[in-house]
């Protein structure tokens, strides 16, 4: 018997695999159960028309009861979208990734989060406490704990 | 990248798409749990409606109490087994080999016919009304040509199917006869549950019983009972024994426990005592876990505290492999790494050099004390650390709403 964690992921591959990503998202590898990339494109008009960035999940044995960890990659060419919710290091703030994941949420959902959150971005800038948060976070971003107190970017 | 496609995982993409099979692939997922996706084993259904297995339900409320789905707020006590979809999902995990079998027969013939459709059509008509339905591959055709045939074709299919079980339950309704009026407490009733003949009176105290004793008579007398409860050893033990299999555990405050008492908690379900204190808790939550979810199945699906216990070990030993594989031969993984590591320590070393100027200039503006986070965080396993202080960097970001508007 293979674990809960790897089966539900089996399925959720599969499940790219047939049935495609949503538009702008792209799957760029999946070997293991431990981490995925995905590619992220803001379809239509928005600051980050024409950019792509790289989306990099990780999971452990106890997903999907604990949250992945997602954040953009950085390094290799790649940066991460100047976005008020995103650190320059690629660390992502938001609640859906934190304290407001659910079991019932995907791969694939966290990725549409992540899309949506950039396209409704007024203006492009870096969170205010950006260079305090990079110089000492840790590697894994779950380990921040982040306060969510806007909704509205 | 391939090995991993190979796990076998039933899913509902397993079945044509819609076009091809209508509502499989959506029943195949309505019967599965959102949560680990498999078909649901042991459903129980919120005060919102929602639906998940147990045991999935219960470790999610372990974080949060709340329902995954809508997060209304739900506590494991409002959890209810849900035993109507548990018949379902059994009889359909027993027919979905066969129908996917069915419906991937159907569609390499819709391949099949498809080719055929460049051949002359009027041979093919003659050959399609003239073998009829025996012959599968031409009927196909014929259902493609003209749509309008399909649902009848679809409906007597499944009426074979169902040939023998439908009648017989038409005939069970034609021969119960209807109540012209309510029976009196002494007439004999039939339990609508376990069929019976139970006294109109006490139709519903059997019923709560869950239809497994008759129904104190009021021929034995409410004193005999009472002896039987003060007195006896005997027809005590076997009652209690009887209703506590039926009974949900009780969770523990485990930072309230000292070890000796986790363990003695553990020696009472004649779990194993080896380890150190946080294997012994977990060891304990995963019991009660299962345990209780165990009780939401139907009476005759419950599995015996053997396999559960057998379960557990399995678990168990699952997630003492995964922490192994972090911790091997240390000397030869220094070795091999060595570059890595050296990198790292680089990078490190950059990093804190380059951004001193900053940091003294930032934290005299902020006044905050933050400890820098050494790389030997990345060292020591995530699992069961308690997270200390300078991985924990709490932000606020009061101007950002105020731009957000």
């Amino acid at each position: 018997m293979t674990s809960i964690s790897a089966r539900r992921l089996g399925k959720e591959l599969t499940e790219i695999k047939a049935e495609g990503c949503p538009v702008g998202i792209n799957l760029v590898k999946a070997d293991d159960f431990a981490t995925w990339w995905f590619t992220i494109e803001v379809m239509g008009e928005s600051l980050y028309q024409g950019e792509k960035y790289t989306l990099q999940f990780r999971f452990d044995s106890n997903y999907p009861i604990s949250s992945p960890a997602v954040q953009f990659v950085v390094g290799d060419g790649k940066v991460s979208p100047v976005h008020p919710h995103v650190y320059s290091n690629g660390h992502i703030c938001a609640s859906i990734l934190g304290n407001e994941w659910s079991p019932v949420l995907s791969v694939i959902a966290v990725c549409v989060t992540i899309q949506s959150m950039l396209a409704s971005c007024k203006k492009k800038e870096r969170p205010t406490d950006n260079d305090r948060y990079i110089r000492f976070a840790p590697d894994n971003p779950k380990k921040t704990r982040f306060h969510y107190d806007d909704d509205t970017v | 990248m391939s090995s991993h496609f190979a796990l076998d995982v039933p899913d509902p993409s397993d079945f044509p798409p819609l076009a091809d099979a209508p509502g499989l692939r959506t029943l195949d997922s309505s019967l599965r749990c959102t949560i680990c996706g498999e078909l649901f084993d042991a459903p129980v259904t919120l005060p919102c409606g929602h639906c998940f297995c147990s045991v999935c339900v219960r470790a999610a409320m372990g974080i949060k109490q709340e329902c995954p789905t809508c997060r209304k707020a739900t506590l494991e006590g409002h959890l209810r087994p849900n035993p109507v979809l548990e018949e379902v999902v059994a009889a359909w995990g027993l027919s979905r080999p066969y129908i996917l079998k069915l419906s991937t027969q159907d569609t390499e013939q819709r391949h099949s016919s498809l080719f055929e459709m460049n051949a002359p059509r009027a041979k093919k008509r003659k050959i399609a009304i003239g073998s009829g339905s025996t012959n599968h591959s031409r009927s196909g055709s014929s259902i493609l040509h003209s749509p309008s045939k399909r649902p009848k074709s679809t409906r007597q299919s499944s009426e074979d199917l169902y040939d023998t079980t439908i009648p017989t339950s038409d005939a069970d309704e034609d021969e119960m006869p209807s109540p012209p009026k309510d029976p009196g407490p002494e007439d004999l009733v039939t339990c609508p549950l376990c069929n019976k003949h139970v006294r109109y009176k006490s139709i519903n105290q059997h019923m709560d019983r869950g239809c497994k004793d008759t129904p104190p008579d009021s021929t034995r007398s409410t004193k005999s009972d009472w002896q039987k409860i003060m007195s006896g050893n005997k027809g005590k033990q076997k009652d209690t024994s009887d209703s506590e299999d039926n009974f949900p555990l009780p969770k523990a405050s485990y930072a309230t426990l000292k070890d000796k008492k986790l363990k003695e908690m553990l020696a009472e379900h004649g779990l194993p005592v080896s380890g150190d204190r946080n294997l012994l808790i977990q060891r304990h939550q995963r019991w009660v876990m299962t345990y209780n979810a165990n009780l939401d199945r139907s009476q005759n699906n419950r599995k015996s505290k053997q396999e559960l216990k057998k379960e557990l070990k399995k678990w168990e030993d699952e997630r003492s492999k995964r922490k192994k594989t972090t911790v091997e031969d240390t000397v030869a993984h220094e070795k091999r790494h060595k570059d890595e590591f050296a990198q790292l320590v680089d990078a490190a070393r950059g990093n804190r050099n380059s951004s001193t100027k900053q940091s003294l200039v930032a934290e005299q503006s902020n006044g905050d004390t933050v400890a820098p986070a050494s790389s030997d965080s990345r060292k020591t396993p995530i699992r069961g650390r308690v997270s200390r202080d300078e991985d924990i960097i709490v932000l606020d970001s009061e101007e950002e709403r105020e731009r957000g508007d």
